[in-house]
């Protein structure tokens, strides 16, 4: 099925990679968060659910198990240190 | 103060007594540069001050006969009518955006005191004339000020923070009480420095209303209707029922929004989508006063669907524009909130305003952490900027989407309208500085929202010497690791912030917050040492002056002051807040030392610890002045440091035809010097204990240059020996062996 990764906030310039068992399936730099949505960019791939799903931007890294939602998120902290990778909420965004 | 700014007094300014001795007729007319601009709905006649503001007991309708007709007097009344009762006549609102003549610098004036949510501040931006061709100078605001109000005027006073460096921080506006029935008067403002030194006047006509006008253009997706206008009293909200559309939002918050008309209809195919790079190649093919310089002229698209919208989420908005000079253009996105429906046209008006909200650099109420420099977030807001969904007053009161319409008053929340309003130019301007950067006009103690500390290390900063600088005494911070569990950190020396893995962000008293930039950086590879637990490795730094701002100490009051080290293992220690109050002037003796010290070219005189540079002659005077003539002054021994360093070292001059001249170590100069900088200070007052170390280490090396070693050794010796008997920690004393 196709997967939305959104990756959302405290990107900045970065080169972003997203991995499905460990095989690149999307790739770009200049990643930058747009604050007027929290989105920085949207990563389309497949990938069935039970497949591990990887994000690595700088040092970081965070991975997730694809299970029943189609869209994933995924955000850094306002410190830099730690990439959180869930399910993307649900709703408005603007 | 000597250089040119608008601040200062200008040649041929008028030096203009700001109790007027004309009407505000008279001194309007005389004026002659009114220049209001009509169709403006945030305008004076449309405040709503409190009675208390707005009425004058001392004005009737018989005043007001003789004041419009200039003919009519009290005396012509009826005799004998029966004596009627006054009726008090409601003044025009001070508040609103005022402009000086175009000469030389032209101010452009906030004035905010009254009027509908009065902020209690004032802001301006000053443009440099010359010749055919008009430049922005800088911004200034002053975020707390005290108004006085009598029957003719209304006097404005508080201090400012501004863009560029001055000592004119003071500023006092003056405004006449005109009657709602005439022309507003001039606002006259008059700079001055904190110890009453008169600066520059501007006399500013009164421009409009509004703090702010931004010209709106709107192009529509054909398939789209876009949004004209709502009644807040259509569902239950927190404010009046009132109708809003975008224009009369934001002249709510005092933005003039003027629609400039002649919307392009954009033909799509069907089920067209955008993306954000479709957006902004429609802006640029569409947006027809769009230019690649700042301007408050911003696109707004009403369009159907974007890529981002999916089966479970919908994008409502997005300014999309972060490329090259941003937040010129947004666009709001009707697929799932189209249509006549309440919910649905509250949805859109919240969606338009809230997208230029982006575009005047606004971020979410949840996201202003995010923000350069960042805030704290605001869930709680009831804001045009929070998402409904993400409401939370805290406290365990009831948030969500519910609760947020039930109390939302259909309004920016104070802070955001101090930005929209205040903001320094650059920083709300679309083209202007990129989104996010300068977002509030506000800013907090960064370092502590964003950064966490750790342990095994402990940073403590303090003022370097222990008594009350008086203004002008150069501030020199102790900056203190102490390491608690073996492991390598920094080396002292490069604790300094000139290396750069220490930062110190100091908030004054004005309300700003400077992040310490030195004068120079030592680019370094980092010099690491293994530490037992327990070692403590001080260090003083000067900061009073700044390579970005200035002085940094200029006035009197309260700084705080925070640092921040990065050590080798990617940890970030963030210190204690160390407090420093500079007092003012004591005598006129103090007062002219302080404007010797903080001449600009002092500070960097002192930064460099003394120079023969040519281009900083008349700081180096300074100096020379303060050490011999102000004895007394706390900035003497200082002057007397900075001179006694520059001597005990060579200084090299490039002449015009390249050839370098060495001025060679005057010896005899820097031991009178420092000896006496050193003597002065063995007991309370004078340097600070690391400065002094630092004086005597820096003579001996010197003395050892000049082949001096019993000379070097002397000195050595002595200032090991005072460490010692002052207890110096061990890295110092050992920093002193030979």
């Amino acid at each position: 099925m196709e997967l939305a990764v959104e990756l959302g906030e405290g990107f900045a310039d970065d080169e972003v990679t997203v991995l499905v068992d460990g095989q690149e399936e999307w790739h770009r730099t200049g990643v930058t968060t747009n604050y007027s949505v929290g989105i920085a960019d949207v990563a389309r791939i497949s990938g069935e659910p039970g497949a591990l799903v990887e994000v690595r931007v700088r040092d970081l890294a965070g991975r997730r198990e694809v299970g029943e939602d189609a869209r994933l998120r995924a955000d850094i902290d306002v410190s830099g240190k730690k990439l959180a990778l869930g399910a993307a909420s649900q709703g408005d965004i603007f | 103060m000597t250089a040119i700014e608008p601040n200062a007094a200008l040649q041929g300014s008028t030096s203009l007594d700001l109790e007027p001795r004309t009407s505000p007729a008279d001194a309007e007319s005389s004026l002659g540069t009114q220049t209001g601009r009509e169709a403006d709905p945030s305008g004076p006649s449309f405040g709503s001050a409190t009675v208390a503001d707005r009425y004058a007991s001392d004005l009737t309708t018989a005043d007001l006969l003789g004041q419009t007709d200039g003919t009519a007097q009290r005396e012509a009344l009826a005799p004998g009518a029966p004596a009627a009762a006054p009726i008090p006549l409601p003044f025009r609102t001070t508040s609103g955006r005022y402009r000086s003549q175009a000469v030389g610098f032209q101010l452009e004036l906030r004035i905010d005191v009254d009027g509908r949510r009065p902020l209690r501040r004032l802001s301006g931006d000053y443009f440099n004339i010359s010749g055919g061709t008009v430049s922005y100078f800088g911004s200034w605001t002053v975020d707390a000020v005290t108004v006085t109000t009598n029957a003719t005027h209304v006097k404005i006073v508080g201090t400012a923070r501004t863009t560029w460096t001055t000592t004119f921080t003071v500023a006092t506006v003056t405004v006449p009480r005109t009657p709602i029935f005439q022309p507003a008067g001039p606002a006259t403002i008059r700079w001055s420095t904190p110890s009453g030194a008169i600066g520059a006047t501007y006399v500013c006509g009164w421009e409009a209303g509004a703090f702010r006008t931004v010209e709106l253009e709107q192009d529509c997706e054909s398939s789209v209707t876009p949004f004209a206008q709502y009644n807040t009293g259509a569902l239950p909200s927190g404010g009046p029922a009132r109708t809003l559309s975008i224009g009369t939002a934001y002249a709510e918050a005092g933005v003039q929004m003027v629609d400039t008309g002649g919307a392009n209809i954009i033909s799509t195919p069907s089920n067209h989508v955008w993306n954000n790079a479709s957006l902004h190649h429609a802006m640029e093919a569409h947006f027809s006063r769009r230019q690649e310089r700042p301007q408050f002229k911003v696109w707004l698209l009403h369009a159907q669907r974007h890529e981002f919208t999916t089966a479970t989420s919908t994008l409502l908005g997005i300014m999309f524009d972060q490329q090259g000079l941003q937040r010129q253009g947004c666009a709001t996105f009707y697929e799932r909130i189209a249509g006549n429906s309440p919910v649905n046209q509250r949805r859109q008006l919240y969606t338009n305003v809230h997208e230029l909200g982006h575009c005047l650099n606004l971020f979410h109420s949840f996201h202003k952490n995010r923000m350069d420099p960042p805030m704290p977030n605001r869930p709680g807001s009831l804001s045009w900027m929070n998402y409904p969904s993400m409401y939370d007053p805290g406290g365990g009161a009831p948030a969500g989407d519910g609760p947020f319409w039930a109390a939302f008053p259909f309004q920016f929340d104070d802070l955001e309208l101090a930005h929209l309003r205040h903001g320094f130019r650059n920083n709300v301007i679309m083209g202007g500085n990129p989104f996010g950067k300068g977002a509030a006009s506000q800013e907090g103690e960064e370092f502590a929202a964003l950064l966490s500390d750790t342990t095994g290390l402990k940073l403590r900063i303090s003022q370097a010497a222990g008594d009350m600088p008086v203004l002008g005494t150069p501030v020199v911070l102790e900056i203190d690791l102490t390491v608690e569990r073996p492991q390598q950190v920094h080396t002292r020396e490069q604790l300094h912030p000139k290396f750069g893995f220490v930062q110190v962000a100091i908030n004054r008293p004005r309300g700003d917050v400077v992040v310490h930039e030195p004068t120079v950086r030592h680019c370094a590879e980092p010099d690491l040492l293994a530490c037992d637990s327990g070692t403590r490795l001080p260090i003083s730094a000067y900061i009073g002056y700044d390579a970005t701002v200035g002085q940094v100490f200029e006035d009197p009051g309260t700084y705080r002051i925070r640092a921040v080290y990065a050590a080798p293992n990617g940890s970030l220690v963030v210190s204690n807040t160390a407090t420093i109050r500079v007092a003012a002037p004591r005598s006129t003796q103090d007062d002219r030392a302080a404007d010797l010290l903080l001449n600009n070219q002092t500070g960097m005189a002192f930064a460099l610890q003394g120079t023969d540079s040519p281009y900083l002659v008349q700081g180096t005077d300074a100096l020379r002045t303060v050490a011999d003539e102000y004895r007394e002054h706390p900035g003497a021994v200082y002057a007397r440091f900075a001179l006694g360093m520059n001597a005990a070292r060579s200084f090299s001059t490039v002449e015009p035809d390249g050839s370098v001249h060495v001025r060679e170590p005057d010896l005899g100069r820097a031991d009178s010097l420092l000896w006496d900088a050193i003597n002065m200070s063995r007991e309370d007052g004078g340097l600070d204990d690391l400065t002094v170390y630092q004086a005597g280490a820096y003579l001996a090396e010197a003395h050892a240059k000049a082949g001096d070693t019993d000379g070097a050794h002397g000195v050595r010796a002595e200032i090991r020996q005072l460490a010692q008997s002052k207890n110096a920690p061990e890295s110092v004393v050992h920093s002193l062996d030979e």
